[in-house]
């Protein structure tokens, strides 16, 4: 028994647990606990249902938002079924017009970005651009999407960017051809690119190729090869802004390529048709 | 006035809540749509600072009602209420969200408040519409259910029996 005043209840343990209590109090419940394993053994108890519960649930609310939860759907419903009300229709206009102001300026940014990087990169690849622009995104974008995480994640990895080095090309070319059906580890030697190395990674339908080139000046740029699935329909070259990084993305002959870094427009340009014409030269 | 892009910053919060309030895929996107509409109706009476908890109270309302409705439907159509069966092991979140069923409403939406959307106490009362001392007492009720649902023995601990756990006095422990 605690001399008699103020005991520790089990709503003390509870607010103990929750932050609830004020450090005076904090102290005697801690102090209670340690000569209560008992009492110790429940509190971590509920600490344990806490975390099972936050780890539950968390996923939840990173979701992106269901499109049927977006305000802008409830209030247009709103203002549709209260005409008289004006100033509700008033400040759905005005929060729809700034909604598409915002709009507005992100897609003028993104065009911006597009324009300074990709569609340089497009004016300068006529012949291989064969202007797709209204096609919607399909494999090839996914492809470019893979390539660009991969190229986040390992690019710059300063233990071990690669799984085989370059050093090992032999090697890693046997182990890419097995997993992945492409007996090619292109070669960018004339446009001052060294192969780092590669590995094999996850693709959009098997496994695929993931190679690093570096350049003299240490910057470092992604090939990401697979194999195309027979029934999978034929897509041209395109050209994606990226984050910060460009990437081409296209398929030949069978097999669905990327291209991902940060590289001037003339060195996309020759190393997206190099890397073409060696996928040509090492297909049957 | 309230913000549009205040009430949409609660949102992911409001699903998750909603979530695990409902129990998996019933409905809880539309309690949150509910509960989004409702907010936009009434906005103008609200102040910034007592936004968040107007939003989960009507949440918490919406659900109420909503149990009502289903268990009045239940009892029409004379099936078994919740069997309130602890889960079955499975990964230890899905058990834990499973083992959410056993808990009452009022129960739920305490023990929901506080861990998982982080309310403070006296934010919980005001959210579920009771006074503190009647929030701490199902938090812990809540607790206590689910650690027995989870096969956590709770009888070692006599304060703990299912009695006096559902007369949810304060009790004291040593």
């Amino acid at each position: 028994m605690s001399k008699g005043q103020d005991p520790v209840t089990e709503a003390d343990l509870h607010a103990f647990l929750d932050e609830e209590v004020g450090p005076e109090r904090r102290a005697k419940v801690a102090e209670h606990l340690e000569q209560k394993p008992l009492d110790a053994a429940l509190v971590d108890t509920w600490r344990a249902q806490n975390e099972a519960l936050r780890g539950a649930f968390a996923r939840v609310a990173r979701e992106p938002v269901p499109l049927s939860l977006s305000l802008a759907q409830p209030l247009t419903v709103r203002a549709a079924a209260v005409p008289i009300n004006t100033r509700r229709l008033d400040l759905a206009r005005a929060a729809r017009q700034r909604r598409v102001a915002i709009v507005s300026a992100i897609a003028f940014l993104a065009g911006s970005i597009a324009a300074a990087t990709g569609a340089i990169v497009v004016q300068h690849l006529p012949g291989l651009f064969r202007s797709e622009a209204g096609i919607p995104a399909t494999i090839g974008r996914r492809i470019a999407t893979r390539a660009a995480a991969m190229y986040r994640t390992f690019a710059n990895d300063r233990t071990r960017p690669v799984e085989v080095a370059a050093a090992q090309k032999a090697e890693l070319g046997r182990w890419v051809s097995e997993r992945t059906g492409l007996s090619l580890i292109p070669d960018f030697a004339s446009e001052g690119l060294r192969l780092v190395g590669g590995r094999v990674t996850p693709g959009e339908f098997g496994a695929a190729g993931f190679l690093l080139y570096e350049m003299a000046t240490g910057e470092r740029i992604g090939v990401f090869m697979e194999r195309a699935p027979d029934d999978s329909s034929i897509e041209p070259l395109r050209a994606t802004p990226g984050d910060r990084n460009t990437s081409l993305y296209g398929r030949e002959k069978g097999t669905y390529w990327a291209i991902i870094g940060s590289l001037g427009d003339e060195r996309w340009k020759q190393v997206a048709q190099h890397l073409i014409n060696q996928i040509q030269a090492a297909s049957p | 006035m309230t913000s549009r892009e205040a009430i949409e910053t609660l949102t992911p919060g409001l699903r998750r809540y909603a979530r695990a309030l409902t129990g998996h895929g019933n409905g809880a996107d539309e309690i949150v749509q509910a509960t989004l509409m409702r907010t936009l109706e009434e906005e103008r009476r609200w102040r910034d600072d007592e936004l968040k908890t107007r939003v989960y109270g009507t949440l918490t309302q919406l659900n109420r009602q909503r149990q009502r409705a289903q268990a009045v439907r239940r009892q029409g159509e004379a099936l078994p209420g919740r069997a309130g069966a602890p889960a079955k092991a499975g990964s230890r979140r899905e058990a834990i969200s499973k083992a959410l069923d056993v808990l009452a409403t009022e129960e739920r939406e305490a023990l929901l408040l506080v861990v998982l959307e982080g309310f403070n106490y006296q934010e919980s009362a005001e959210i579920i519409g009771a006074p503190k001392a009647t929030l701490v007492a199902r938090l812990m009720r809540a607790r206590a259910a689910l650690a027995a649902a989870q096969g956590v023995d709770p009888r070692s601990r006599p304060a703990l029996s299912a009695q006096q756990r559902s007369a949810g006095h304060l009790r004291v422990v040593k």
